[in-house]
């Protein structure tokens, strides 16, 4: 009868084991970056996590550069992406089988959490077995910790759960060289050890380390030296991480040996090697109790620092706090943040969610010490930078939202990356076409981009207006000099002989030639710095003589014999105002542009409907007609299938972000 | 007689005697010596070359080792890297003194391993063949006697090498599996020694290549390998028309000899990480730069072509370089430049170099900037102006080489753009373990010794499938002496 009854209640707990239900807030495919579905951070530590809960990145010591993690970022599509296996999984073993939590046969759904869209949870079924894992991560805003909670539910089956740790500690920073972030693993890491005593494994890489490190670290490995002999290494990247439950076994491994933590946790042993140098991997297992809960739950803090004392000090500090309470520290940091948005009330509450999450987009992208803001994904060569032309859009939306501070950093981080003297392939006054957060050049100085200056200038003027007017003519006074020398640039970069723009660097074509969009773009900044001057009461007659030339440049590239449009989408070179946005010739194009949105998809969309609220609204019937729409199509955004398959996945969430911020205000902006 | 009484021919006789003892034992140690010497002789004499496993990528095999190794320290080219380097092969004897215990020189080398040298490369690792002398295998018998047995197999170790024995051969390697591999395998078919200080390099998989490089004054080489080009009817006329001496250059009758020669050295990169990437950046270039094409058999028309790699600006932290290509036609009538095609969708600009006309197209700004135009009987094309104004109407005409195919490299220009990269990549850590000091203090120095090598000058011609070349790794006439600092 006891039997009858236990037997009894243990079926019945086990059918009612459900994860609690999670308020859940739908994570925008069109903000993911890659394969990368969610991203968390805060401002010095950026993770990115693939729709299975995998992290496949670890920006740090900022979003900008240095990603931490070992990761396959190349596919034989052509596509840069992330490999199913490594970087930071959980791996549950189940009938003498690793099922790492990063790809089939789990069935998942990721999500952020509802006013929290910095916490990624992530919910894997195991169909035809009735295993639930549930997976949280975030990086906690106040240090440079990574959280990461694993809930198991109806655990009949499972033996083991396994963390695995492909780090590959980076202090590499080439200039010029768009690779240096993800493509040189092969010569970074350096070694790694588990501490026995904190329980915490770490992997390191001291700056510029040179033979003699080498070797010492060797002669460490082969006497298996103290903790305290191994944090002897000088300052460098130093990543340690530790279970909060104690695990059963450590492993270090070197990666493609045989002692590798992959493959032997793949094998479901780890040996317990205490250290490992060169191209390392690691990994911690828990055995799950045969006769337990039906819930198993386990957390693993990461600490990031420069050397080892501030990694056991983040550690520290986060394990004295509950993994409840971090995560609640979390939701009341992020909360008080949106606070400050003005995000417009009258909006869908499905746009305001849409919106708190293309800030927080914005905000992990964003170097805390610089104000650049990248983007983004670190697996997408040309996107882990800076670039002005796209900066823009993220300067503006700072200032809609109301973070007029961060729109103001980030216009003075181009004013420290503006060329003040000539040289070789770049003139004073231009812009590189790409900056990492701190400022080094990201792209080859063969590529000039011209326009970067006057999209530079451009957000001077926005920004400036966007101030009261004592402010204003502060800040403008502060970029005036940067203004004067972009200025210059941008009119004496012309064809003598059509009047319009030198030949530069196209994105489409990869190389030197002119379109009509730099065309607009030059003659936006080339307006934005005759605005500036003349709110200074500086005289630059130049500057409006080849204002003049431009404009007509415009005209004959855009309008036909009766001043009509007779390009196939003027929209898209509002910036030029070669016809006043208020003008009624924007009618048809506008009319045009809202027939299509239907059909547009993702990114697409967000642009597209960022382009028309540029221009919509200059006039409230263009606007009304636009709001229903845009509300459609961008609530679309959040139900469209997850980004996993997107190929390729070359694609800028921030960027995408803050058009999305712009639109959803500027659709309500009246 | 004397005062004790004895005589002094008796004396004289018995210190006679006593001398004549004396000389018994520096006889006998003579004679000794002779005999270990004939003997360790007759132990180091042999044909064969040695063993190496039978998948060697690439071995170097020498008659004579130490003679090499002599001739070497003795040529002009070593003594001019010296002026930078006080001993280029400080580290690898500095290696074998800590294995071994023993300072390595030539005759030293001699001594302890005779003369046939063997190393070679196979996927289980690196290893080296030698024909020892009597002291090394009286050393290896104590050794055995000692205790130190070898495996099945019969592979032994010392410190962190394995070793085996094969026919009077010693076969080390820090790979055991290389040494049984090359314990098992068929002797290698080296081509036959041309003299005691030639070094032989054979790359089985790269297109059945020999090199047979002499340790003599300006490093003189020879070889072949299997690689088709075309033959030409009369001598190259571009190889050295070039004004000033660029970086590197390769002189052919036509594009595709040129192309066939440029795989050799791409080919070793195919196993390189990062290699499909690179191929997917190329294919993806290519397509967004959507420049024209030319017809399959474009260059049958040419009589001559010269590529020139003329130089690298290294002043940001991206080298840049500098390229150059000669054409001639073999219908000097021909009114267009054959590469216009290319250019055409870019819709290139006139230009006129030193009273040449031709066409310009920016691609990246000034760095790249492809330009056209004709020389006299000779078409240009250079990736920037400055390049181009150098060459147009300044080809040089009286220096014909009389052979197929025409290599030649500045080892001074490359040195200056070699110098400048390594530090650029120190200070990045981009050589893996070493950071800045160690890149200054190891790799650096080479960088800059290079710089008095003079010219590599190497000149082919085609033979039934092969093709066989000549010339020097390191020729000048006068050798550079080091500037005074």
């Amino acid at each position: 009868m006891t039997i009858a009854l236990t037997i009894a209640i243990s079926a019945l707990l086990a059918a009612d084991v459900r994860p609690p239900e999670p308020e859940y807030a739908a994570a925008s495919p069109a903000l993911s970056a890659g394969n990368n579905l969610i991203v968390s951070g805060n401002s010095d530590l950026t993770v990115y996590v693939t729709a299975y809960g995998q992290v496949t990145a670890c920006q740090w010591p900022s979003p900008s550069y240095h990603n931490q993690l070992r990761v396959q970022a190349f596919s034989p599509r052509g596509a840069t992406g992330s490999s199913e296996r490594g970087g930071l999984m959980w791996g549950l073993r189940i009938e003498d089988k690793t099922l790492w939590l990063a790809g089939q046969p789990w069935e998942t759904s990721t999500r952020y959490l509802t006013h929290t869209p910095n916490v990624a949870e992530t919910l894997l079924t195991l169909p035809g077995t009735g295993l639930v894992a549930k997976h949280a991560l975030f990086v906690c805003p106040d240090k440079n910790v990574l959280v990461s909670h694993l809930s198991a539910y109806g655990t009949g089956d499972l033996t083991q759960v396994y963390w695995y740790a492909g780090f590959s500690p980076c202090t590499l920073l080439v200039p010029e060289l768009p690779t240096a972030g993800w493509g040189l693993e092969s010569i970074s890491d350096f070694a790694s050890f588990a501490d026995t005593e904190s329980g915490t494994i770490y992997h390191f890489r001291p700056k510029d380390p040179g033979k003699s490190d080498w070797e010492h670290v060797r002669r460490l490995a082969a006497n298996s030296s103290s903790a305290s002999e191994w944090s002897s290494f000088s300052d460098g990247v130093w990543i340690g991480y530790r279970g909060v439950e104690s695990p059963s076994e450590y492993h270090c491994g070197e990666k493609s040996e045989a002692s590798s933590a992959l493959r032997q946790a793949d094998a479901g042993e780890l040996a317990g090697q205490r250290s490992a140098v060169g191209q390392c991997d690691s990994a911690l297992f828990w055995n799950v109790p045969r006769s337990g809960a039906p819930e198993f739950s386990v957390t693993v803090l990461v600490g990031f620092g420069m050397n080892v004392a501030e990694v056991r000090n983040a550690l520290d500090s986060a394990a004295s706090a509950k993994y409840e309470s971090l995560l609640q520290n979390n939701r009341k940091h992020w909360a008080k943040w949106l606070e400050e948005a003005r995000l417009p009330s009258q909006a869908d509450p499905a746009l305001i969610e849409l919106g708190k999450q293309c800030l927080v987009v914005l905000a992990n992208a964003r170097d805390r010490e610089s104000g650049a803001v990248v983007s983004a994904s670190p697996t997408q060569a040309p996107f882990v930078f800076d670039r002005a032309k796209e900066g823009a859009w993220i300067t503006l939306a700072f200032d809609l939202a109301g973070y007029s501070e961060l729109a103001e950093k980030h216009t003075l981080f181009y004013i420290e990356c503006l060329r003040k003297t000539s040289g070789p392939g770049k003139p004073a006054g231009s812009l590189p076409a790409a900056m990492y957060g701190n400022r080094v050049e990201g792209l080859p100085h063969l590529i000039l981009d011209v326009e970067a200056s006057a999209w530079m200038v451009w957000s001077f003027w926005r920004h400036a207006e966007s101030l009261d007017q004592n402010a204003r003519l502060e800040y403008l006074k502060k970029v005036w000099a940067a203004t004067d020398l972009a200025g210059d640039f941008l009119t004496g970069w012309v064809d003598e002989r059509s009047g319009e723009p030198l030949p530069f660097f196209v994105d489409a074509y990869w190389r030197d030639g002119r379109t009509d969009a730099q065309l607009a773009g030059i003659v936006g900044g080339i307006g934005a710095a005759l605005h500036i001057a003349q709110y200074l009461g500086y005289d630059r007659p130049e500057w409006t003589e080849r204002m003049r030339q431009m404009k007509a440049a415009a005209q004959y590239h855009f309008l036909d014999a009766s001043q009509n449009w007779k390009i196939e989408n003027p929209l898209l070179y509002w910036p030029a105002e070669v016809i006043p946005l208020d003008d009624a010739r924007w009618d048809a194009p506008i009319t045009a542009a809202l027939k299509a949105l239907p059909a547009l998809e993702g990114e697409r969309t967000i642009f597209a409907i960022s382009d028309l609220a540029m221009v919509c609204k200059a006039r409230t019937e263009w606007l009304e007609r636009l709001r229903p729409v845009a509300v459609t199509a961008l609530r679309r955004t959040l139900s469209e299938a997850p980004a996993t398959d997107r190929n390729p996945p070359l694609y800028s969430a921030p960027v995408t972000a803050a058009r999305c911020l712009v639109a959803i205000e500027s659709l309500y902006s009246n | 007689m004397t005062e004790n009484g004895s005589q002094r021919p008796h004396g004289r006789r018995s210190r006679r005697h006593a001398i004549g003892w004396r000389w018994i034992p520096l006889l006998l140690t003579t004679v000794l010596l002779v005999a270990l010497t004939v003997w360790d002789r007759s132990l180091t004499k042999t044909s064969a070359d040695g063993f190496c496993p039978e998948d060697a990528r690439y071995i170097f095999a020498a008659e004579d080792f130490g003679a090499v190794w002599y001739g070497l320290e003795q040529s002009d080219a070593w003594k001019s890297l010296c002026q930078e380097i006080p001993s280029p092969d400080a580290s690898t004897i500095l290696h074998i003194r800590k294995t071994v215990g023993i300072r390595p020189f030539p005759a030293r080398w001699s001594t302890w391993m005779g003369h046939r040298f063997l190393a070679a490369r196979s996927p289980d690792g690196l290893g080296v063949c030698v024909y020892p002398g009597l002291l090394l295998r009286t050393a290896s018998r104590l050794r055995a006697a000692l205790g130190y047995p070898t495996d099945a197999d019969g592979v032994g170790r010392y410190s962190e090498y394995a070793y085996g024995w094969r026919e009077g051969f010693l076969i080390v390697s820090t790979s055991s599996d290389y040494v049984r591999a090359a314990l098992r395998a068929p002797a290698p078919r080296l081509a036959q020694s041309n003299g005691r200080d030639e070094l032989r390099v054979l790359l089985p998989s790269a297109h059945d290549a020999l090199i047979r490089f002499r340790a003599r004054d300006g490093w003189p080489i020879e070889g072949q390998l299997r690689v088709k080009t075309t033959t030409r009817k009369s001598p190259l006329t571009l190889a050295n028309a070039w004004p000033n001496d660029p970086l590197c250059s390769i002189s052919a009758p036509r594009w595709t000899d040129i192309r066939a020669v440029l795989e050799l050295f791409v080919e070793p990169l195919h196993g390189l990480p990062g290699r499909d990437a690179i191929g997917a950046f190329a294919t993806s270039l290519g397509q967004r730069w959507a420049l024209g094409s030319l017809a399959a058999d474009w260059d049958e028309q040419m009589e001559e072509c010269s590529l020139a790699l003329t130089s690298i600006d290294t002043s940001e932290a991206v080298p840049v370089p500098s390229l150059a290509l000669l054409l001639r036609n073999a219908s000097p009538q021909a009114k267009t430049h054959p590469l216009a095609p290319v250019l055409a969708p870019l819709a290139p600009t006139p230009y006129d170099w030193n009273g040449q006309r031709g066409v310009a197209a920016p691609l990246l700004g000034n760095s790249l900037n492809l330009c056209l135009c004709r020389s006299g009987t000779t078409w240009i094309a250079a990736t920037n102006e400055p390049l181009m104004a150098v060459l147009a109407g300044k080809l040089k005409s009286d220096d014909n080489v009389d052979a197929d195919l025409a290599v030649r490299l500045n080892w001074k220009k490359l040195s200056s753009a070699a110098e400048e990269v390594v530090e650029n990549a120190g200070a990045h850590e981009l050589f893996p373990g070493m950071n800045k000091a160690d890149v200054d203090k190891d790799v650096l120095p080479f960088a800059k010794a290079i710089a008095y090598l003079g010219t590599l000058q190497l000149e082919a011609r085609n033979q039934g499938a092969m093709l066989e070349f000549n010339g020097y790794l390191a020729r000048s006439p006068t050798r550079m002496a080091r500037p005074v600092q």
